[in-house]
C-alpha cells in the first residue's frame, strides 16, 4: 500500500474519532472552536481546522452540543459550546463502544483478556 | 516589490500582498459557493474566517508583518485540505449515484468508501477556457468537457470549419457568444469535471492564480510589478506535451497568424451573410413567382408597388448592415477586450438582443431581396399579366352574357346574344394571337 493509501486510513480513523474527542472534550468544560482546536492538538489530535467547523455545526443541529455566544476581551465575540443531556447520552454509548474497539485491538495485538472473558467478569 | 491593501477580516485590520489577497479572496469565494446551498452555510464560512482572521493575528506578532502569499497558502492548506470539510450534507456534489443509495438506507448515515477515482463522475459544465485559448476560449472548454488535449480539439475545429465550408466558424462565433467563460474556482472545477471538495478547491484555486500570475507576468509586467513571484512559480509547473505544442503552434502563427484569422472570419461573416441572404431571397422569389398567393402577397399587393420598390431597397441594405456588422462588432469587442487582463462579458440581455438583431436583418433582407428579383422579373411579364387579366375580363363577359341570356331570354333576341358571343370569340383570338406575339417577342428579347 503507498503512503497516500496509509494516510489515507489514518485520517478515516481519525475522522471516526473526531466526534467523540469533541464530546469528551465538552464534557469536562465548554469551549470556543478555537479553544477546542487547541486542546486536541495538545492531545495530539491533528484535525483539519475547516472540518472541525462542518462537524460542530453538524452536532449542534443533531442536538447533542448547544452553544451561546459570549463577549470577548480581545476581539468579536466567540461562540461557546456545550453539551447537552442528549449529548452525554451518546458520549456514554460512545465510550462503551470505545472499550469494545479497544479490547478488540488489544486481544488481537496478544495483550489481554478476550471481550468474551470481559464480558464473563463483569458478570 | 509588491503592492499591499489593507483587509478586514471577521474584525481584524491585515495587511496583504497583493497575490496573496487574491488568493484568499477566491478561497474565501469559492467556501461561500460550496456553502451557499446550505441553511446557515453563511453563518459556518464567517466562523472560518474568524479562525483565518485569529491564526494570521497570531502569526502577525507587531503588527506589522505582511501577509504574503505563502502565509495565504499555508492558511488554506490549514483550514481545509481534505475533502471531509464539505461533508455528507453536499453528497451530491460529490458522487452521481449515491443519493440515491443513502436514502434507502435512512439519511447519508453511511460514507461512501473512499475512492479517487470516483471522485471524477461528477457532470461536468461547458465553459469558456479564459486561460488556455487561443480566439475564444471554446475549443480548450470544449475539449475540457469531452476529455480530450485542447491540441486536437484545435485541429478538429480547424478541419472542421474548411469541410463544412465555414459553417463551424459560424458555430464557433455563436458558441463564443453564448458558452460563459469560467470566472470562478467553481467554474474551473466543474468545467474539468472535479468535485468541488476542499482538496480540490484549494488545489484549483493555487492552480487559477499560478496561471493568472502567468498570463499577468506575460501580458502586463510593467504594469504589474507584484506578480514576478507568481511568474517563477508557473515556470516550474510541469508542461504537458500538448500544451508543449500549443505554445509552439500559437508562437509558429503569432500575431500574423491571428490577423490573418480575424481576416479570415471577416470574409467569411461576409460571405456567409450574403450567400444565406440570396438564398433565401431566391426563394421569397420563387414563392412569389409560383404560387398565386406569393403574388398577392409579394407580387401584386401593394407591398411591392413601383414606389415601395425603393423602401424595400432600403430595408435590404438595412438588413444587410445588421447581418453583417453585427458579428463584426462582436469581433472588433472581443479584439479590444483581448487587450484587458479580465475579459468583459456584455450582459444577457444585450446578447439576446444582439443575436434577436441579427436574425431579424438576415430575415428583413432576404424577404426584401427575394420581393425585389420577384419584382424586376414580373417587368418582364407584366404586359402578359394585362393580357391574361383582360383574357378574364373577357370570359367573365361572357359567362354573364349566356347567363343573362338564359335568364332574360324573353328581353334580349337570340341574335343579339350570337353577335355578343361571336365578338367574344373574335376577341379571344385575337388576345390569343397578341399574346402568342408578346411570348414570341419576349423570347427574341432574350
Amino acid at each position: 500500500m503507498n503512503e497516500t493509501g496509509i494516510n489515507n486510513i489514518k485520517a478515516q480513523m481519525r475522522k471516526g474519532m473526531l466526534e467523540y474527542c469533541i464530546l469528551l472534550l465538552l464534557s469536562e468544560r465548554r469551549a470556543y472552536p478555537s479553544d477546542i482546536i487547541g486542546s486536541l492538538s495538545d492531545a495530539d489530535m491533528i484535525v483539519v481546522e475547516g472540518t472541525l467547523y462542518t462537524l460542530l455545526n453538524r452536532m449542534r443541529k443533531e442536538d447533542k452540543l448547544a452553544y451561546e455566544w459570549e463577549e470577548s476581551k480581545k476581539g468579536p465575540p466567540r461562540k461557546y459550546y456545550h453539551i447537552t443531556p442528549f449529548g452525554r447520552k451518546v458520549l456514554q454509548e460512545m465510550s462503551a463502544a470505545w472499550d469494545e474497539i479497544n479490547n478488540t485491538v488489544k486481544h488481537l495485538r496478544g495483550s489481554e483478556p478476550t471481550v468474551k472473558l470481559l464480558e464473563n467478569n463483569k458478570k | 516589490m509588491k503592492k499591499t491593501f489593507n483587509i478586514n477580516i471577521s474584525g481584524y485590520v491585515f495587511t496583504i500582498d497583493d497575490d496573496a489577497y487574491d488568493l484568499l479572496k477566491d478561497y474565501l469565494d469559492t467556501l461561500h459557493h460550496a456553502f451557499a446551498s446550505q441553511e446557515d452555510g453563511a453563518e459556518l464560512i464567517a466562523d472560518i474566517e474568524q479562525r483565518m482572521a485569529e491564526i494570521l493575528g497570531q502569526q502577525n506578532d507587531g503588527g506589522m508583518r505582511v501577509i504574503t502569499i505563502a502565509d495565504a497558502e499555508a492558511i488554506i492548506a490549514r483550514m481545509g485540505r481534505p475533502e471531509e470539510i464539505i461533508e455528507d450534507e453536499t453528497v451530491e456534489w460529490r458522487h452521481d449515484g449515491h443519493e440515491g443509495q443513502s436514502d434507502e438506507k435512512n439519511g447519508p448515515a453511511e460514507a461512501p468508501p473512499y475512492n479517487p477515482a470516483q471522485e471524477q463522475t461528477v457532470r461536468r459544465k461547458f465553459f469558456r477556457n479564459p486561460y488556455n485559448k487561443m480566439l475564444g476560449g471554446v475549443c480548450s472548454g470544449l475539449a475540457a468537457y469531452i476529455g480530450i488535449d485542447p491540441t486536437w480539439m484545435r485541429l478538429i475545429a480547424v478541419l472542421l470549419a474548411f469541410a463544412s465550408f465555414s459553417v463551424a466558424v459560424i458555430i464557433y462565433i455563436i458558441l463564443w457568444i453564448i458558452v460563459p467563460e469560467a470566472r470562478t474556482t467553481l467554474d474551473f472545477m466543474q468545467m474539468q469535471g472535479k468535485a468541488p471538495t476542499m482538496e480540490n478547491i484549494g488545489q484549483t484555486v493555487t492552480d487559477t492564480f499560478r496561471r493568472m500570475g502567468d498570463t499577468f507576468s506575460n501580458s502586463d509586467k510593467a504594469n504589474r510589478p507584484g506578480t514576478h513571484g507568481s511568474a517563477d512559480f508557473a515556470k516550474t509547473e510541469p508542461r504537458s506535451t500538448g500544451k508543449v505544442m500549443a505554445d509552439g503552434l500559437a508562437s509558429f502563427f503569432g500575431f500574423v497568424g491571428k490577423v490573418l484569422l480575424i481576416i479570415g472570419i471577416v470574409v467569411c461573416t461576409i460571405i456567409e451573410a450574403a450567400f444565406g441572404i440570396g438564398l433565401l431571397g431566391c426563394i421569397i422569389a420563387l414563392i412569389t413567382f409560383i404560387t398565386p398567393y406569393g403574388m398577392t402577397m409579394f407580387g401584386d399587393g401593394s407591398l411591392a408597388g413601383e414606389h415601395d420598390i425603393v423602401i424595400m431597397g432600403l430595408l435590404t441594405a438595412i438588413g444587410y448592415i445588421l447581418t453583417i456588422g453585427i458579428p463584426l462588432f462582436f469581433l472588433l469587442r472581443f479584439m479590444l477586450n483581448n487587450n484587458n487582463r479580465i475579459p468583459q462579458r456584455m450582459a444577457k440581455g444585450w446578447r439576446v438582443a444582439m443575436i434577436a438583431t441579427w436574425i431579424i436583418g438576415f430575415i428583413m433582407a432576404g424577404v426584401c431581396t427575394g420581393i425585389i428579383a420577384a419584382h424586376e422579373q414580373r417587368g418582364d411579364w407584366k404586359s402578359w399579366h394585362h393580357n391574361a387579366d383582360r383574357h378574364r375580363e373577357v370570359i367573365y363577359d361572357t359567362v354573364v352574357v349566356e347567363e343573362t341570356g338564359i335568364l332574360d331570354g324573353e328581353s334580349e333576341s337570340e341574335e343579339r346574344i350570337d353577335s355578343l358571343k361571336q365578338e367574344i370569340r373574335r376577341n379571344r383570338d385575337s388576345l390569343k394571337e397578341n399574346a402568342k406575339a408578346l411570348k414570341e417577342e419576349i423570347k427574341k428579347n432574350r
